[in-house]
């Protein structure tokens, strides 16, 4: 059962996320404007790097990572982090081809396809209802508005 | 070409937080970003060869700075968030309302970088605001 509380820190976290995206565009942004960072894949590859150190010291601090029968969860979150920075990658491809009116609404569809995919895959543990629904297509409409805007 | 890499960009984020949805709960969240961060790391670090080799001999420090503040302030804090985000109500909400990244971007691009909000930017706004609501409502 899933209390209100948890609920809220959900709902908390998931906007918190969407605030350290959002805000790292502009910062790289900003950051290639000033830095005069001509090689936006090299400041990425500099941003994960510097990522990866802080958060091995803070696992070593909370006491180490005990992998012993957890491979399954090694492995998948092994996969969505290759496919999270494949996507970087792929939509800096995409707008390197096409202009940014072309990539973006089809880059911002891909809520739609993880409630697609947790329907069909995972039914009974991601139950989808229409406010979800509208909910994650007006967001995306949203987005794409921002973007082109 | 440009159509399949954005085409590819929705997949690879889409399934992104279903495998997310599959890892939650087995180890540590903190753990699994950790883990998560040394794929990515593997990823880039292979891209900028491919794609940029020689953009090693082109940084300045005040790019690593920059770009180093960028990965603690905004990379880990990101994941971390989305993944414990993702344990607690499921990977269709989580993954729905951090795609709200734009309407922070605007925000943050507004008060720091003075751009203009322009008509579509608002209407996109309310997209966004009505849409979280939806998602976060009690049904």
């Amino acid at each position: 059962m899933i209390t209100r509380k948890v609920l809220l820190w959900g709902y908390v976290l998931s906007v918190g996320a969407a605030f350290f995206w959002g805000s790292t565009s502009v910062l790289v942004r900003y950051g290639v404007g000033v830095a005069h960072l001509t090689t936006p894949l090299m400041g990425a590859l500099i941003a994960v790097a510097t990522g990866t150190a802080v958060t091995f010291i803070g696992v070593c601090g909370a006491g180490g990572i005990n992998v012993a029968g957890q491979r399954r969860g090694v492995v998948f979150y092994l996969l969505s982090g290759v496919a999270g920075s494949l996507g970087v990658l792929f939509q800096f491809l995409a707008l390197s081809l096409t202009p940014v009116t072309v990539a973006s609404p089809l880059v911002n569809t891909y809520p739609l396809f993880t409630l697609l995919v947790a329907h069909i895959f995972m039914g009974r543990r991601e139950r989808l209802t229409w406010s979800i629904i509208i909910g994650a297509t007006l967001i995306m409409l949203g987005g794409t508005l921002i973007t082109l805007g | 070409m440009g159509i399949l890499f954005a085409i590819l960009a929705s997949l690879s984020w889409g399934l992104s937080g279903i495998l997310a949805r599959l890892a939650v709960g087995s180890i540590g969240t903190l753990a699994g970003t950790f883990i998560s961060l040394v794929a990515s790391l593997a990823v880039i670090a292979g891209a900028v060869l491919v794609f940029q080799p020689g953009s090693f001999l082109v940084l300045t420090l005040s790019a690593v700075l920059w770009f180093a503040f960028i990965g603690v302030v905004s990379y880990l804090p990101g994941r971390y968030s989305q993944y414990k985000g993702i344990e607690l109500i499921g990977a269709s909400r989580a993954v729905a309302l951090s795609a709200v990244g734009p309407l922070f971007a605007m925000v943050v691009a507004v008060i720091f970088l003075k751009e203009a909000v322009t008509m579509p930017i608002l209407v996109g706004i309310l997209c966004i605001v009505a849409g979280a609501y939806l998602i976060a409502r009690r049904t």
